[in-house]
């Protein structure tokens, strides 16, 4: 504790950092086993610490209470001061809960999931790290420190990802996550150095932003309008968003990403990680909201990644691939909420989401350690029997993505539809958009339960029992994708209604967006309706298209053995393999970017070779006729030189003579 | 009186000169070469030098010519292998430095023929040459000192590298 | 009145056999002994500078050429200790030759 009663911040991330350098320096004089526990232990701890300040900040005393903590100034360059400092406010304790809290579970997850690896010191060396970073990330009270955990994170979701690095294609898939993420924190960067010249970098105060809006000509920035310049920061923040956050047109890294272990894929790629890019926007809505261009791209960006990865994730024959793609498109959704003013509501998608995707995560890693490794859905089938608990836990987690009535998913999900018909910044397209995405959703979500557990048993490996830490801790994370939607009723409930949005008005204020028109909470009431009958024919259509006795769609063409990067094309339907391929984003790529970008070093290694190279080699052929010349005197005999010296001394002394007249 | 002990250490000088040049025997060479050096100090004294000329005895007479007798002795060099080393055997090899060589002291001496003036009739005492040593050049004295630590160190460490020939240290 | 004029030509003399010594001797020891020559024939022409000036500079330098003179022979046949030991040989050409080989 500080002096003014305020909890030490520092102590939250510091936990897991320590965690990470004692696993790092000394887990390999002991059993690998260790190395676990201490990352389990450091992350637990670090959790109760967020608990003790989170009590501390929902019974302080005062209008809109946060936490604050300057360690020491970090950077002092002129105009821009930023610190290592903390910033504990509701964002920051919703996002610090999740990390460390579902962190902690899949900490525990994973002690039995990587029991027996090479690498599980490094395993858990990483993870703590990770958290560490994650916290850093969250709770820095500027955007510079905000931006060193940003990039930690990056780090170490690269490390994580190659973790079997003894595959090439795993290699691949951790230099693409990290290139690709890395093209969005260039414009993160930029945006950070913009917001930086225009508002200042703290996040303790963002009114900078508001003034800047008002401006018709910013001096610090070549006297440009301040709303244009606001646009601007707001698009490049995005960008960082779209990289970490895997928002189109950045998200072809994520399902590549699947490549790490399946509890990395939890807590990085699905709960926290991918995240951050909603927590970015959630810091800067003081900007968005002055930036009305910019949030309105943000929720185009959102719904239309929505709609996307849950148009892939149809088709997607990998389980882990199909999550993937969810978790892509339920990020759309926070970020959708976010860009229609509702930022409470996007944090509170983030918030569920994080409970019922890590389940999903976990659960399937549980199925995929049962089977040895198999990851084909088409070669699972059946399992409902023999894995009875992870079925159930399964099917809480299915039924909070898909969204079916009083699920986490289903409140958060429908609460965001409702702002981005309703609020000012909505508008029909997107709430259309949202709605089509949800029954996507449901009709995904579905295939993968009934392909996966329910039918005949497909595998040809004995089904092992998982043992109980692969289960039991997931108990806890179906309890709360069942039920952490109550936390945020609609407004029509008469009781417990908006109490998230409540709890959150410290931080957004009056910069929150609220309904307008559109019948108010009798229009509210029927868009739940509506999503409710829309996930509700989801599940039926599901039913319908891939039910155990139903052979409608037919069951894609993979032999055993094929990877799903070495099979572009496993359907015999063109549209469902270009979906398959991710509306072949890759390839757009690899036509736009990398070809070309080949071309160029080909190019360029060209002039290299022959004109770069011409003149030094040209150069080197003049040294080397000198030199030969040279050598002839370079005989190795110290006669020949003291003559050659002498001469040239009587030489030196005759030009001396003649030079002085004699 | 001092114009003729000139003249005799300097022809001594010449002669020994010529003869550490061209002896067969190293250790003859290095012998002839102090004779040279004891007239060079004879020269000294006749230039009004006298701690010069001491100095010239006890060092490089005394300290590193011996040095240098201490080692013909340990290489063994006594006794001259077949004229390996003693190229002046062909007259020709002699012609070009023996030219140059004329040429150059004969433009030096022409050059300060007519430049130089008379020179003093005092000499310079130890005291001056102290005061002058440790005053006015007293940087130098640090340089010096320098450069003999240098050599101390060079030496002791080629010495230690050459007790085992074989090591990588060696073959530099 | 000192016979300074003399010294120096004696000094020409002698650094002129120094330099003929460093030419036609083939042998390394000799090369190190020329260049001991040299170096003294140099000294004696500062201290004839000294006789004429009637200043003690010169002499001066001539103390600063005999540390300089230590010095390069302890190295000097330091190194020429080794040499023989690799090559057995002092002669310069031969040593040449088993470099170039």
């Amino acid at each position: 504790m500080t002096d003014n009663g305020v909890p030490a911040l520092w102590l939250v991330p510091a936990l897991p950092a320590a965690g990470a350098l004692i696993i790092f320096l000394f887990s390999k004089f002991w059993n690998p086993r260790v190395a676990g526990r201490i990352a389990c232990s450091a992350v637990g701890l670090s959790f109760l610490w967020v608990l003790v300040c989170s009590y501390m900040l929902i019974t302080w005393p005062g209008e809109a209470p946060r936490f604050t903590q300057k360690l020491w100034t970090w950077l002092d360059a002129g105009t821009i001061t930023a610190d290592v400092g903390f910033l504990f406010d509701q964002v920051t304790l919703v996002f610090t809960l999740v990390v460390t809290g579902v962190g902690f579970i899949i900490h525990l997850y994973s002690v039995a999931y990587m029991r027996g690896d090479d690498g599980e010191r490094r395993f858990f060396g990483y993870m703590n790290l990770f958290v560490a970073a994650m916290l850093v990330l969250v709770m820095a009270d500027n955007a510079f420190f905000m931006f060193l955990g940003w990039e930690g994170v990056g780090c170490c979701s690269f490390f994580l990802i190659g973790h079997f690095y003894q595959k090439q294609e795993n290699c691949a898939a951790a230099t693409k996550a990290f290139l690709v993420t890395r093209l969005g924190d260039i414009f993160l960067l930029l945006g950070v150095l913009l917001c930086a010249k225009l508002a200042g970098v703290s996040f303790l105060d963002l009114s900078g932003f508001e003034k800047v809006a008002g401006m018709d000509s910013v001096p610090q920035a070549f006297g440009a309008s301040g709303p244009l310049l606001l646009t601007i920061a707001g698009l490049l923040l995005l960008g960082g968003a779209m990289g970490k956050s895997a928002q189109l047109p950045l998200q072809t890294w994520l399902p590549d990403a699947m490549a790490g272990p399946t509890p990395v894929s939890a807590l990085i790629h699905a709960a926290t990680m991918v995240t951050a890019g909603v927590y970015l926007i959630a810091r800067f809505h003081v900007l968005y909201v002055m930036a009305p261009v910019a949030l309105a791209a943000v929720a185009m960006v959102g719904v239309g990644t929505a709609f996307y990865a849950a148009t892939c994730a149809l088709v997607q024959t990998d389980i882990k691939r199909i999550l993937a793609y969810s978790t892509i498109s339920q990020i759309g959704y926070m970020i959708l909420g976010l860009g229609v003013g509702a930022f409470s509501l996007g944090l509170f998608h983030f918030f569920t989401h994080a409970f019922y995707k890590a389940l999903l995560f976990l659960a399937a890693g549980t199925v995929i350690h049962a089977l040895h490794g198999e990851q084909n859905i088409y070669k699972m089938g059946g399992l409902k029997a023999s894995l009875r608990g992870t079925y159930l836990v399964f099917l809480c987690g299915a039924a909070a993505l898909a969204g079916l009535p009083l699920t986490a998913g289903f409140f958060s999900k429908d609460a965001i539809l409702w702002y981005s018909l309703s609020t000012k910044y909505g508008n029909p397209a997107l709430f259309a958009l949202g709605m089509v995405t949800a029954l996507l959703t449901a009709i995904y979500t579905f295939r993968l339960i009934f392909v996966v557990f329910h039918g005949t048993e497909r595998s040809h490996h004995h089904v092992h029992e998982p043992e109980p830490l692969l289960v039991k801790p997931l108990a806890v994370l179906a309890f709360f994708a069942l039920f952490a939607g109550f936390l945020n009723l609609p407004h029509f409930v008469p009781v417990l209604s908006a109490k998230w949005e409540h709890f959150l008005e410290p931080v957004f204020g009056h910069y929150h967006a609220h309904p307008a028109g559109y019948g108010g909470k009798a229009g509210e009431a029927l868009a739940a309706l509506l999503s409710t009958v829309v996930s509700l024919a989801g599940l039926f259509i599901a039913w319908k298209l891939y039910h155990p006795g139903a052979a409608v769609v037919p069951v894609p063409a993979m032999e055993i053995g094929e990877s799903e990067t070495s099979t572009p094309a496993p359907y015999k339907a063109s549209l469902a393999n270009w979906l398959y391929r991710g509306w072949d984003f890759d390839r757009a790529y690899d036509a736009a970017f990398v070809r070309p970008f080949r071309r160029l070093s080909g190019m360029s290694s060209w002039v290299d070779r022959v004109i770069i190279d011409g003149v030094f080699e040209l150069s080197a052929a003049i040294v080397r006729g000198v030199h030969s010349l040279l050598l002839a005197f370079q005989n190795g005999r110290l006669s020949r030189y003291a003559l050659v010296m002498l001469f040239g001394a009587l030489a030196g002394t005759i030009i001396l003579f003649f030079g002085r007249g004699w | 009186m001092l114009l003729i002990m000139f003249y005799i250490a300097a022809i001594i000088a010449v002669v020994s000169t010529g003869a550490v040049i061209f002896s067969r025997n190293p250790v003859y060479s290095v012998i002839y070469l102090i004779i040279s050096l004891f007239a060079v100090a004879m020269v000294f004294y006749t230039l009004g030098a006298p701690f010069l000329a001491m100095a010239e005895i006890i060092i490089y007479a005394g300290a590193i010519m011996v040095l240098f007798l201490f080692v013909v002795m340990m290489l063994n060099l006594g006794q001259n292998r077949k004229d390996e080393d003693l190229q002046a055997a062909s007259a020709k090899a002699l012609v070009l430095p023996l030219t140059f060589t004329t040429i150059l002291a004969m433009l030096t001496v022409l050059a300060l023929a007519g430049a130089i003036p008379a020179p003093h009739a005092v000499g310079t005492s130890s005291a001056a040459l102290g005061k002058a040593l440790f005053d006015k050049h007293f940087l130098g004295v640090k340089l010096a000192a320098f450069i003999l630590l240098v050599g101390s160190i060079g030496g002791m460490h080629l010495g230690r590298a050459s007790s085992t020939p074989d090591t990588k240290e060696t073959r530099i | 009145m000192f016979p300074a004029n003399e010294a120096l030509i004696l000094s020409a003399i002698l650094f002129s056999l120094g330099v003929i010594a460093f030419i036609v001797r083939r042998n390394l020891l000799y090369t190190l002994m020329s260049v001991e020559i040299m170096l003294n024939a140099a000294g004696l022409a500062f201290v004839a500078g000294s006789a004429i000036h009637g200043q003690p500079d010169g002499q001066v330098f001539f103390m600063f050429i005999l540390p300089v003179a230590a010095a390069e022979v302890a190295i000097g046949l330091a190194l020429a200790l080794l040499i023989f030991k690799r090559c057995k040989t002092l002669d310069l050409w031969a040593i040449a030759r088993i470099k170039e080989e």
